[in-house]
């Protein structure tokens, strides 16, 4: 189409890395969440920051999957295994400090399991530093490993995803089997938890951090060789880029983003189970990202929001039902919005832009001395009209 | 439209102060007047999810009861009992979360609830932080009591105590032990062995299977070689259904080696088809075909609501009756306070249930429950085979185990730890 031609002549602008309404409507919501619990209840508190937390988890999730093209459907073993080293952490030093609760030193769970004292090698997960730099570090590496045996070796696509299926459900069996140690099938629980207005900060400071260095790198020189490998890895790697490391890399970044965000869920909500590293906790990931739009860094937050709220608010309202219309709005989004709603609106906006520019090009060139270099440059350039369209400056749309 | 620091601010500073208003105002409108001719309760039962089959029935169990208390006039004088029901969708982090809604935005006087051990688990904090009720009505492995939880279901004493020494005498001492990996029948087992111990049994082997897992052909091949007396089951859910099946088609039948459970109601036999569990035993409080006019009524209006092929099972009784607890401990306060509800109005309180006449004991917040042995039929119902003669006092701190340890909310050190405001809220002592 004309438009097309026409807008890569003249939309040379670049989108500015932070743009003026996405720093105020951030800013906005930072501040409604923020400053919710002076005037909302305790519960919906608890609920907006668990929201952020899965905003965050979802936010990983679109940047290998919307920005560079893995579909991991295991994202939540990153997320599981950041959780767990803040929940061990913080049930390892409850037990500690209140010994009548559990009439010894050592959680509830391992005492039911045979344990007479806490194994040598999680003793120092006491220290909430080292579960720290060890949510940082862990789920980095392993990311690493996974990156390099299957990334280098061109496993891409379905493959990758069900090879991250499966690696969840391994974590997740591995959590339950080995209950002396991970709490089991009961997870773990009653451990001291940070459920107030300054931790709701310390979440939104992190998610904002997180965000705007999403932001900066999709939009950096690795940024865009990461979309190019999305789009054709072939092509890209031909060009000359090393594809398996931009994708190790990007996977690696995304991965301890999860564990970031599982580490601050299992400080929130005070509960840690084998459910937040498994197959469906991903696979709700990928549907929060794919709702708000993958290849967009403020979808996945929106997405988020929109689906566990509507999830929460429809369970209420209509209990019997809720699943059949979470499923419809599922379809309709699938069939109607493939982008997500962000993409979605970003591509109309983008649309919108063009026609504008087009709009501005005909004006600029309809009419002085100038005009007819243009129509006889053009004449033979834009292959879509006709060439005596082109010439005498018809539209050439014959409908 | 370049960005400087200062519009940057600017921009900031205020979309951040508009919105931030914005909100106040809107949740002021919605705040409302207290109702006082109602009473809420909260129904935290998933009715979705993998366990939802079983806790729908409690629910279904639960509502139906609420029903029959507001037919008959409601609780302290003419107040309705109005259910507030939330979906947990079988997550244990949604069961924390609806619980703590029922509790702070509901107000609800108290909750019933939860099936696992995981979601009572995970909801227990939340009701001791804000000082709620829960009463929960699966029979469970104990060791465990909580000021702010009330247990009506059967702890292993009320199960096994009995069952033992008739299956020993019965069957013979040989014992194959086998369950599902986690605590519950780990901790079943445990006391199993003991009894085993105190009355001349043997275990011949002890096996787990991680739970969901449903293909029992090695552990039924090692059943075949040892030929033990008894097969003592504490599978639970799916793997219930595929391990019978599977018993009855390697060619076992109840005649050379019975199953015994404290687990398999007629809930699983429905769902497996009465032909694999004929002959097998299963010892529990309640059976559908216990012979009494409270159970006759409460099965055939069971049926009359929910459907003539609906089957109860023991832990839906326990929600039945549970319910009753609270309307009546209502009554006898005659406020929804909390703390008058738990240190005055649930201990001691009796109701005539369907399996015979309950009551909460007055120390440890559990409840004393009838003890019964039932064999399956071809109907899929039970034949009750062995009944105790008196109701079982619960021991949540079983004595063949635990015998330092017990659970008294009437103890001096407990009533001031609870006062104290410490957040242990446990009533386990040591004696």
């Amino acid at each position: 189409m004309t438009t097309v031609a026409a807008a890569g002549r003249f939309n040379l602008r670049r989108e500015p890395m932070f743009p003026l309404w996405s720093i105020a409507g951030v800013a906005a919501v930072v501040a409604i969440l923020a400053t919710y619990p002076l005037y909302g209840t305790e519960y919906v508190m608890n609920l907006l920051g668990m929201f952020v937390c899965f905003s965050i988890f979802a936010l990983s999730i679109s940047l290998i999957w919307g920005f560079a093209g893995i579909l991991s459907l295991g994202q939540a073993i990153y997320f599981g295994m950041g959780a767990y080293f803040i929940a061990l952490s913080l049930k390892l030093s409850y037990a500690a400090e209140n010994p009548t609760r559990y009439g010894g030193t050592i959680p509830d769970y391992m005492e039911w399991n045979g344990l007479t004292e806490v194994p040598t090698i999680m003793a120092p997960l006491m220290h909430i530093e080292v579960a720290i730099v060890c949510l940082l570090f862990f789920p980095t590496l392993l990311a690493f490993i996974f990156g390099v045996i299957t990334f280098k070796r061109h496993i891409y696509g379905v493959y990758c995803a069900v090879i991250t299926l499966a690696e969840a459900l391994i974590l997740q069996e591995f959590i339950i089997e080995y209950q002396a140690y991970t709490g089991g099938f009961n997870g773990i629980t009653d451990y001291e938890t940070y459920n107030n207005m300054y931790f709701l900060w310390v979440i939104l400071g992190v998610a904002v951090l997180l965000f705007a260095a999403s932001r900066l790198l999709t939009h950096s020189r690795i940024g865009t060789v990461l979309k190019s490998v999305r789009d054709n890895d072939v092509r890209a790697e031909f060009n000359g880029y090393e594809v398996a490391n931009y994708r190790i890399f990007v996977f690696c970044f995304a991965s301890m983003m999860a564990a970031i965000a599982g580490g601050l869920y299992a400080a929130w909500m005070g509960i840690v189970s084998h459910l937040d590293t498994g197959p469906i906790l991903s696979i709700e990931g990928v549907i929060w990202a794919a709702v708000g739009g993958r290849a967009t860094v403020i979808g996945p937050f929106i997405g988020t929001f929109l689906v566990k709220g509507a999830e929460f608010f429809l369970s209420e309202q209509l209990a019997w039902a809720w699943q059949l219309v979470m499923g419809l709005l599922f379809i309709f989004v699938v069939k109607f919005m493939p982008d997500g709603i962000m993409g979605t609106i970003g591509k109309s906006i983008a649309m919108g832009r063009q026609r504008a520019a087009y709009a501005e090009s005909e004006d600029a060139f309809q009419s002085g001395p100038m005009a007819v270099i243009t129509r006889l440059r053009s004449a033979f350039t834009d292959g879509n009209r006709g060439f005596m369209d082109n010439l005498l400056g018809r539209s050439g749309r014959r409908d | 439209m370049k960005i400087n620091r200062r519009r940057f601010l600017k921009t900031a500073a205020l979309a951040s102060a508009t919105t931030a208003a914005f909100p106040y105002f809107y949740t002021q409108k919605f705040a409302k007047a207290d109702e006082s001719d109602e009473i809420k309760v909260g129904i935290l039962h998933s009715l979705s999810g993998t366990i939802a089959i079983i806790e729908r029935s409690l629910h279904n169990a639960e509502l139906m009861a609420i029903e029959e208390i507001n037919a008959a006039g409601g609780v302290m004088g003419g107040k309705k009992l109005v259910p507030v029901v939330e979906d947990p969708q079988s997550v244990v982090r949604v069961f924390r979360q609806k619980a703590k809604k029922l509790l702070l935005q509901d107000k609800v006087v108290a909750v019933l609830g939860c099936y696992t051990s995981a979601s009572r688990q995970s909801v227990l904090p939340e009701f001791e932080n804000n000082n709620g009720i829960l009463l929960y009505p699966t029979l469970y492995e104990a060791q465990e009591c909580s000021y702010n939880c009330f247990y009506t279901g059967a702890v292993p004493n009320q199960q096994l105590d009995d069952f033992a020494p008739w299956v020993i005498d019965k069957f013979g001492p040989r014992h194959y032990l086998i369950g599902a990996n986690y605590i519950y029948p780990k901790e079943t087992n445990r006391e199993w062995k003991a009894l085993l111990d105190n009355h001349g049994g043997e275990t011949v082997a002890e096996e787990y299977a991680p739970l969901g897992h449903t293909e029992f052909a090695t552990n039924i091949n090692k059943i075949a070689s040892l030929q033990p007396d008894v097969v003592f089951s504490t599978l639970v859910g799916d793997q219930i259904v595929a391990f019978y099946k599977q018993f009855k088609q390697f060619g076992i039948t109840a005649e050379d080696i019975p199953i015994c459970t404290p687990i398999t109601t007629e809930q699983e036999i429905k769902g497996m088809g009465p032909e694999y569990a004929l002959g097998h035993y299963t010892s529990f409080n309640y059976f559908q075909s216990v012979d009494s006019p409270e159970n006759a009524e409460f099965v055939a209006r069971y049926k009359a609501t929910y459907g003539e092929d609906e089957v109860t099972n023991a832990v839906m009784e326990a929600a039945y009756f549970q319910t009753y607890f609270l309307a009546q401990a209502l009554d006898q306060t005659g406020t929804t306070d909390a703390d008058a509800l738990i240190t005055e109005g649930l201990p001691g309180q009796e109701f005539q249930a369907p399996q015979g006449k309950v009551k909460i004991d007055e120390k440890n917040h559990h409840t004393y429950l009838w003890a019964r042995i039932g064999q399956a039929r071809e109907d899929g119902q039970f034949d009750i085979v062995w009944k105790s003669e008196d109701w079982i006092r619960p021991d949540p701190w079983v004595d063949l185990l635990y015998p330092d340890k017990d659970c008294d909310f009437t103890d001096q050190r407990v009533i001031d730890r609870i006062k104290s405001g410490d957040r242990d809220r446990s009533g386990t002592i040591d004696i």
